[in-house]
């Protein structure tokens, strides 16, 4: 299946600087958030979230067209 | 000899010219430290109750720390301290930049000004020695040209300065304190006290640096820093400045947008910190901006400050003012439905080059477009001037006529709180203020904290005086450290949050009295923690100082800010939040319907005042608080039985 990403702030540099923090990944059926930071390889401490706003924790089974949005926590970070 | 500061206060009489040292003991330092707590000891003790803030007889007070000017992040800031023109109370409002720096080099540890020159004048502090000139030539002037005319006229190019534009000349309200022509002592109208002294700038140049009673364990310190930054949650904001957060803060529906209608803005994007440093940053044309687009603070090594440069357009910036800061972004952003990101900078850049509070003007800006589109203000108020959301032309214009005190722009230069008294017409039901100052970009919404330390902080609403929310739950090993290991369910505001709200401002205090940034030294996701703050005090003065003695030194200097407003009369009844918070639910996005509860948040706040061992009543600090904080003389000053 695959996911689009949006890794947004300090996260983007990860990938080369003309995709702007966005990437399109493809991963096993049944792949977790907790997979796909991994295959991103993202250390930090971030917030994941879906297109519907929904914030998933890292065992949430993703599904084909998932757009995931990955933020870090600066400034202590802001949630509801 | 001590170590870390120079054992000696300027004392500055405008009225008479007199200039006075004073050698204050050991103690005293360590009692207070320095910053706002050292500045609030001499209101108490020098001034009396009921000064009017723009008269010769309030006190201003501009004081570093025990640790200013040593080898380490975070440490260049300076605290000034007057009764404030915007909310009638205590005014407290903090700096960085190479100011402070500079001035503790000079020779002085603090400077304590009084009266009121007869003409405009500068003080002139150079390797110990104090004198007050001529700044006729001066008055009138923007920041930068000062700036200019001083470092030609003095023959020194390392000469640092701090002054007040036209704005603070002119009195308005929420104006600034300006130094580096791009940084400012921002919030509850520093600069409007030191412009009524009729003093337009503090000129420092010295080449004593403090001596650091363990240089090891400093220089241990701050390679741990460095080596930690880059993995650190403060690596962002060192590349992309604070405005990275934007994205975060409307993910949550915690962005105010249209003043605080709305949590979210649908053209963030526009204005975040990453189009900021693609687009406007200096040096982005070829890819350079990391080199030139990115300034410090002395000695730090995350240098998030933010230099932009644009050369062609309706909005051309000059690099000197620096760049605009996510309460900036916010503040004639999204809170005024502006996206376009080119007449933010320049309403940044007219903030610093006449001096004035970029979150005052524009969240003040933001109050008056709203009751503009509710047509209570008109084009008879403003002259013609079409205020409505998302008109980034109108937005510049009228930061300029406030800082010039110019048609409508004169009215907002009194703040939203006192132009809504003036207007009527029940503009106030649309203020963001809390003590008539306006509320930053951070919404009590989301973080329900924010409702308790907004209301209660002596100053007005202020971001940067507690930990906010979510870092209870994502910083467990830091805040074991202040004795925090329960986080709660998000948006909860029980005893445990108030709990986690009021140690944290301690430690907030605490480090506005030592005056360290807090981006760098902190509570949770600053580069060092609590017990770092701890070992950089210690190695800096060679006291065996404890993270408990620190936090006294915090909740010393809350009480004595409560106690100047106690003094003035100002107690619980002042500590309100805006209307809109509770009658208006938000619109749109995740927070939408969101609104705070009445109830809740009294019961809130009473559990923070029974907490803080003050009077639920009147929320003033009661004697045997004070006692227990060694300052029974506050009791005594103001009266207490
Ligand atoms: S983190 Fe930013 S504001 Fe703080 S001292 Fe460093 S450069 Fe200055």
């Amino acid at each position: 299946m695959q996911v689009s990403v949006h890794m947004h702030g300090i996260l983007r540099d990860q990938l080369p600087p003309e995709a702007k923090g966005r990437t399109t990944v493809s991963l096993d059926d049944g792949a977790t958030v907790g997979d796909l930071l991994a295959h991103l390889d993202i250390k930090r401490r971030v917030i994941v979230a879906l297109n519907d706003g929904h914030e998933p924790d890292e065992t949430y089974v993703l599904k084909d067209g998932d757009e995931v949005s990955i933020y870090t926590i600066i400034g202590g970070g802001c949630e509801t | 000899m001590p170590h870390g500061y120079n054992g000696k206060i300027l004392h500055v009489n405008l009225t008479t010219g007199e200039l006075t040292i004073e050698e204050p003991e050991e103690k005293f330092y360590r009692k207070y430290m320095g910053g706002s707590a050292m500045g609030v000891y001499y209101l108490l003790k020098e001034m009396p109750a009921g000064v009017d803030p723009l008269g010769p007889d309030n006190i201003l007070a501009l004081c570093l720390s025990v640790m200013t000017g040593t080898p380490i992040s975070g440490q260049s800031r300076m605290t000034a301290v007057a009764k404030s023109p915007l909310t009638g109370g205590i005014g407290d409002s903090q700096c960085g930049g190479f100011f402070p720096a500079e001035m503790k080099f000079a020779g002085f540890d603090g400077i304590i000004v009084k009266g009121r020159a007869e003409k405009p004048v500068y003080l002139w502090i150079h390797d110990g020695r104090a004198e007050l000139r001529d700044a006729g030539h001066l008055w009138g002037r923007v920041t930068g040209e000062v700036e200019a005319t001083l470092r030609e006229e003095l023959g020194d190019d390392k000469i640092e300065v701090l002054q007040v534009g036209p704005a603070g000349e002119k009195g308005v309200r929420f104006a600034a304190i300006i130094n580096k022509s791009n940084r400012a002592n921002g919030r509850t109208g520093m600069g409007a006290v030191m412009g009524s002294k009729n003093l337009k700038a503090v000129v420092v140049r010295g080449t004593h640096k403090p001596t650091v009673a363990d240089k090891a364990a400093l220089s241990e310190l701050a390679r741990w820093g460095a080596t930690h930054f880059p993995e650190s949650d403060v690596a962002g904001l060192g590349k992309y400045g604070t405005a990275e957060t934007t994205g975060a803060q409307q993910r949550a529906g915690g962005l105010p947008t249209y003043n605080f209608t709305s949590g979210v803005f649908d053209r963030w994007e526009a204005i975040d910190g990453t189009t900021m440093y693609d687009t406007i940053l200096r040096g982005a044309d070829q890819g350079k901006q990391d080199r030139y687009g990115r300034d410090t603070c002395y000695g730090c090594t995350i240098r998030c400050k933010r230099v932009v440069e644009i050369k062609e357009g309706p909005y051309q910036v000059d690099p000197k003012y620096g760049g605009p800061e996510y309460e900036t972004t916010s503040t004639f952003g999204n809170y005024c439905g502006v996206s376009d990101l080119p007449a933010i900078a320049k309403a940044n850049e007219i903030c610093n080059k006449y001096g004035m509070d970029t979150i005052s003007c524009g969240a003040t800006i933001a109050w008056a477009m709203e009751c503009f589109e509710e047509e209570l203000i008109t084009v008879e108020d403003t002259g013609g001037i079409e205020l409505r959301y998302g008109n980034a032309e109108a937005m510049v214009k009228m930061t300029e006529m406030i800082a010039k005190r110019e048609g409508f722009g004169d009215v907002l230069a009194e703040g939203s709180a006192r132009a809504a008294a003036k207007i009527g017409r029940g503009t106030d039901e649309y203020l963001i203020t809390s003590k008539n100052q306006e509320t930053p970009a951070h919404m009590p919404h989301t973080k329900r904290t924010l409702a308790v330390i907004y209301a209660v902080n002596p100053f007005g609403a202020d971001h940067q005086s507690h930990e906010h929310d979510p870092s209870y739950r994502f910083y467990p090993e830091r805040m074991a450290q202040l004795g925090l290991h329960d986080p709660q369910p998000k948006l909860a505001l029980n005893a445990e949050m108030v709990r986690y709200a009021m140690i944290t401002q301690h430690l907030y205090s605490a480090m506005d009295s030592i005056n360290v940034c807090q981006f760098v030294f902190g509570s949770a996701w600053q580069l060092y923690g609590p017990d770092q703050l701890v070992k950089a005090a210690q190695a800096v003065t060679g006291w065996n100082v404890s993270l408990y003695e620190l936090m006294q030194v915090g909740e010393r200097r809350l009480n004595m800010l409560r106690a100047f407003n106690a003094r003035e009369g100002i107690g619980r009844e002042a500590d309100t939040l805006p209307k809109k918070f509770f009658d208006r639910p938000l619109k749109g996005g995740k927070t939408d319907g969101y609104v705070l509860d009445r109830d809740e948040w009294r019961r809130a706040v009473d559990t923070y005042y029974a907490m803080c061992g003050w009077d639920v009543e009147t929320g003033y600090p009661t004697r045997p608080k004070l006692e227990a904080l060694g300052i029974g003389w506050v009791a005594d000053e103001l009266g207490l039985a």
